[in-house]
């Protein structure tokens, strides 16, 4: 728990310098989606680490695949066909890909929780926010403490007045309450790992800071890693320590974001950052860019930014690029970073 | 569109089986003169006997008539009053559909209340007292049933002129100048087609199904024979004589299961799922 | 009942306004037919039946039958209103209390076939919905097909054949046995007995239609993201299954099972007959036998109003499932 201390962007990551076992380890981690149209390559040979109570930023644009690693993650798959082929996610060095089933339904809410995107689908709407939150905690200890510990997670998310939240529908709450008490349900057990996939997406931009505020206090309070998905370079620049950058189904670069961000060494993150300094920090970034993330049932060859790369060269087509380093802990997959692998 | 739907109805087996099954109760009732044995009226001293009795394949009832014969000639009663009825009240349903659905307003809150009228007085209980107020008869049956079921496809139509009230290709033709009745007819109708053909067939073995009932309680035609009447006649005989039950049922059961079918093959065809 | 959501008395009293032009336009459409019917009011207000030439004079005079149009509606919507459901001289009795008689037998019959139906469709419907395009779901699309198609009161001829007739193993006829006299829970074994082949034979369609609507629904919602998200904190899966899932899924099967209380309702009135169930269903059945018209309109009245209130009461069970109506 020595990287607890560690925090802010100037700082390097966890991953720089490695203070014992990571909280989190991904390895060499494949997961396809079988579809009519062919299989969909949606997570390809990724490797991530996450440290203990560490921020990390995975960074992508839709249908990069960043979502699906996160759901590989909790091994829970929002569509049928999905499968991880092969690889390992080691969370403090036990194998989760081996668990059972049973033994997995633990680690999901008790070890690792997930926040979502749009907190008005993500509850049920006919059941209590309370009955919602207290749920994964009553599974382990029964309904009464359940309810006593709902009822301070409401308060731990900053919600005024949680005995009444506890009683109400989500649809009584505003988009900005749904999210924080969908925080209070994935963090009413107390989890080592908090997965959120574009938590702020869907809100707006006031309830966002309030939002990303909230996850950097839960994290100094509880102690909980995050693993924060989003297509926000400004998000990850706040929050994270280390940034990862996916593009179709690939991590393309990463390192700590006071280096990825400041002098960004892939092309792909450069038109990224040249996205995010012409435009509004809350709106899409990936919008300015031309052309969109490829098929991932039809990949193009070599590098597979190459069709949308301002930089390409006459290898990228045919053969995929190395992960090269570039400064301390940052790692880029570009042909123009060096000739020979790291 | 035509043959895109039609390729995808005869991928469905559910509908190719319905259509065959209403194929072959056409059939029988094109052809029943020529394939019944016997008159479905006439008696006989053969009275109660089994199936397999010498001349009578399927048995006699409790006057000796010819059950096969029965069955033959009921599956026209059972197709006339089914299609005709269905077709009153798809007809009846189109009208009030669209003219609720076009004009909205205090028209479509009017025909809405009628329309959820007729929805609430049970169906059944209404056609047997109009029946026993009226008496019977095959057109009246036809009348009757057709006349209580048509809030359904009025429900489809209504919606589907609702949606394209709005659209712009709609507008357009207002702004041509096009009479309400031509916008109505050719411009909005077509795309109402493949719904109403699914509720119309639905509708034909809700149809044949109500009339069997009727004619179960006595209130069927008394001059044409017709299953659901054999079956109110079996009623205080069928536990000496099973087959005056079984046969006519099946025959009603599977001229039914035939057109719930078909609609359901014409439903997959009209909106493809995505799935497979 | 939570902060923030308007009472459901509310909505209630706003539900209930709806009713009332409804039940008038019931008392309308009777009226009419009655009007339009060939031959004399009278004949067709007491049926086919000899009546005292007083009882006569005293219905002209109660019904204003020689009275302009609008008047006579009014009359008759007033006796309705007060329970005045015509005489019957076939049995002697008045109508309301006719029904009212055999209303219990009715309700009985009706309420365990819809419980079964509901109880043994929403099973179906949720194992199909576990496996789609499985063995089990094809199977259960074959007994749903099946369910729609059969006539309830052939496949109460059927079961009479089956399990009375060629197995002796359940009684085909009537509420309790004849012959011999039981008393407190022997009497309602009995009568339970005597239950099981009309409630199956009843139940059938809407067990069909239940299993086929809750499988729609829980595809569907099994497909929610909340569904992911329960998942997602360790939800075991039976709770997903029933606490997420199927508290949601019922919605729209507890709205079909309401309304379609007016068919079950004519399936009952045709199941009592196959069974001599002694219920209002049986009294139609002889009331067209006997051509006895006022208990036929009398019937009508008080079944649309029956559908009605069931109506009404489904939508405020609904309500009270989903608190997002009350909106």
């Amino acid at each position: 728990m020595r990287s607890d201390g560690l925090s802010g962007a100037k700082v390097s990551g966890a991953q720089a310098a490695p203070t014992g076992e990571p909280l989190l380890e991904i390895r060499d981690l494949y997961t396809h989606i079988v579809t009519p149209r062919g299989v969909v390559r949606a997570v390809d040979g990724i490797s991530l680490e996450v440290a203990q109570g560490g921020a990390v930023g995975l960074v992508g644009e839709s249908g990069s695949g960043k979502s699906m690693t996160a759901f590989s993650i909790l091994r829970l798959f929002p569509t049928a066909g999905a499968r991880t082929i092969s690889g390992s996610v080691r969370l403090s060095g036990r194998d989760l890909l081996r668990l059972s089933e049973e033994e997995m339904r633990r680690v999901r809410g008790g070890e690792v929780a997930m926040i979502f995107q749009d907190p008005a689908t993500y509850l049920n709407p006919v059941l209590t926010v309370g009955r919602q939150v207290a749920e994964a905690y009553a599974m382990r200890s029964g309904w009464g403490e359940a309810r006593r510990s709902a009822v301070r997670a409401l308060a731990t998310v900053g919600l005024p007045d949680p005995e009444a939240v506890y009683g109400r529908f989500p649809h009584e709450l505003s988009g900005g309450m749904r999210q924080r008490a969908v925080i209070a349900m994935a963090t009413v057990c107390g989890p080592s790992l908090l997965i959120a996939d574009e938590p702020t997406t869907a809100l707006d931009v006031t309830i966002q800071a309030q939002i990303l505020e909230l996850l950097a206090r839960l994290r100094k309070e509880l102690g909980t890693a995050l693993l924060l998905i989003t297509h926000d370079l400004g998000i990850v620049a706040e929050t994270c320590e280390v940034v990862y950058v996916m593009y179709a189904g690939k991590i393309v670069e990463s390192g700590p974001v006071g280096s990825v961000l400041v002098s960004p060494a892939h092309p792909y993150t450069q038109g990224l950052m040249a996205g995010a300094l012409t435009i509004e920090e809350a709106r899409p970034v990936v919008a300015v860019m031309e052309g969109t993330v490829p098929d991932l049932a039809n990949l193009p060859s070599g590098c597979r930014f190459h069709p949308r790369c301002p930089k390409v060269m006459d290898r990228c087509a045919l053969q995929p690029p190395p992960e090269f380093a570039v400064a301390e802990g940052q790692m880029a997959a570009c042909w123009l970073c060096g000739e020979s692998p790291a | 569109m035509g043959r895109e739907f039609a390729r995808r109805f005869f991928r469905s087996r559910a509908g190719v089986l319905g259509l065959c099954l209403v194929a072959l109760v056409i059939g029988v009732a094109i052809a029943a003169p020529a394939l019944a044995p016997r008159d479905p009226h006439t008696t006989s001293l053969v009275t109660k006997g089994p199936p397999g009795t010498p001349g009578y394949p399927l048995g006699t009832d409790d006057l000796g008539r010819d059950i096969l014969s029965g069955v033959l000639w009921g599956s026209r009663a059972s197709l006339t009053v089914g299609v005709c009825a269905a077709a009153t009240a798809v007809t009846l349903g189109i009208a009030i559909g669209a003219t609720s659905g076009y004009y909205g307003g205090w028209i479509d809150a009017l025909l809405g209340r009628v329309t959820e009228l007729f929805q609430v007085i049970p169906r059944f209980v209404l056609a047997l007292l109009v029946v026993a107020l009226f008496g019977s008869g095959l057109w009246k049956l036809v009348l009757v049933i057709g006349i209580l079921s048509w809030p359904q496809a009025a429900r489809v139509v209504r919606g589907q002129f609702m949606a394209l009230r709005g659209a712009a290709y709609v507008d357009a033709a207002r702004v041509l100048g096009l009479r309400d009745a031509r916008i109505i007819f050719s411009e909005i109708l077509p795309n109402v087609v493949a719904p109403v053909v699914v509720i119309a067939s639905l509708d034909v073995a809700a149809a044949i199904l109500l009339e069997a009932s009727l004619g179960f309680f006595g209130l069927g035609d008394p001059n044409l024979a017709s299953w659901g009447m054999m079956l109110n006649n079996a009623q205080a005989h069928f536990r000496q004589a099973w087959w005056m039950s079984v046969f006519p049922g099946l025959a009603i059961s599977i001229t039914v299961l035939g057109f719930n079918l078909l609609g359901d093959g014409l439903n997959d065809a009209a909106n493809p799922r995505l799935d497979a | 009942m939570t902060t923030g959501s308007a009472p459901l008395w509310r909505y209630a009293a706003g539900r209930l306004a709806q009713a009332v032009p409804l039940l008038l336009g019931v008392i309308v459409v009777n009226f009419l037919l009655v009007s339009a019917a060939p031959g004399d009011p009278v004949t067709t207000l007491l049926g086919e039946y000899p009546a005292p030439p007083e009882y006569v004079a005293q219905l002209r005079q109660e019904y204003g039958l020689d009275r302009p149009a609008p008047v006579r509606l009014a009359l008759y919507a007033w006796n309705v209103a007060r329970g005045q459901l015509g005489y019957s001289f076939a049995y002697r009795l008045p109508v309301a209390r006719l029904v009212a008689e055999r209303l219990g037998n009715t309700i009985l019959l009706m309420a365990t076939a819809l419980s079964l139906a509901a109880v043994v469709g929403v099973t179906l419907g949720v194992i199909a919905a576990r496996r789609p395009r499985s063995a089990l779901d094809s199977a259960s699309t074959g007994v749903a097909l099946a369910g729609y198609s059969i006539p309830d009161f052939w496949l109460a001829q059927l079961l009479v054949l089956l399990f009375a007739v060629f197995l002796g193993w359940l009684p085909a006829q009537g509420i309790r046995s004849v012959r011999v006299e039981h008393t407190g829970l022997a009497a309602a074994l009995d009568v339970a007995r005597h239950l099981v082949l009309p409630a199956a034979a009843l139940s059938f369609r809407y067990m069909a239609l239940i299993s086929r609507l809750t499988r729609a629904s829980m595809l569907e919602v099994m497909g929610q993201d909340f569904i992911l998200a329960a998942r997602a904190r360790g939800v075991p899966e039976l709770s997903v299954l029933v606490s997420h899932g199927l508290r949601n899924a019922a919605l729209p099967v507890v709205t079909v099972i309401g309304y379609n209380f007016a068919f079950v309702l004519a399936g009952s009135a045709l199941v009592e007959t196959v069974f001599g169930w002694p219920g209002v269903g049986r009294l139609l059945y002889d009331a067209i036998l006997q051509r006895d018209t006022p208990v036929l309109l009398g019937i009508l009245v008080m079944v649309s109003a029956a559908v009605v209130v069931v109506n009404l009461l489904t939508d405020l069970l609904y309500a009270a499932l989903d608190p997002r109506v009350r909106y």
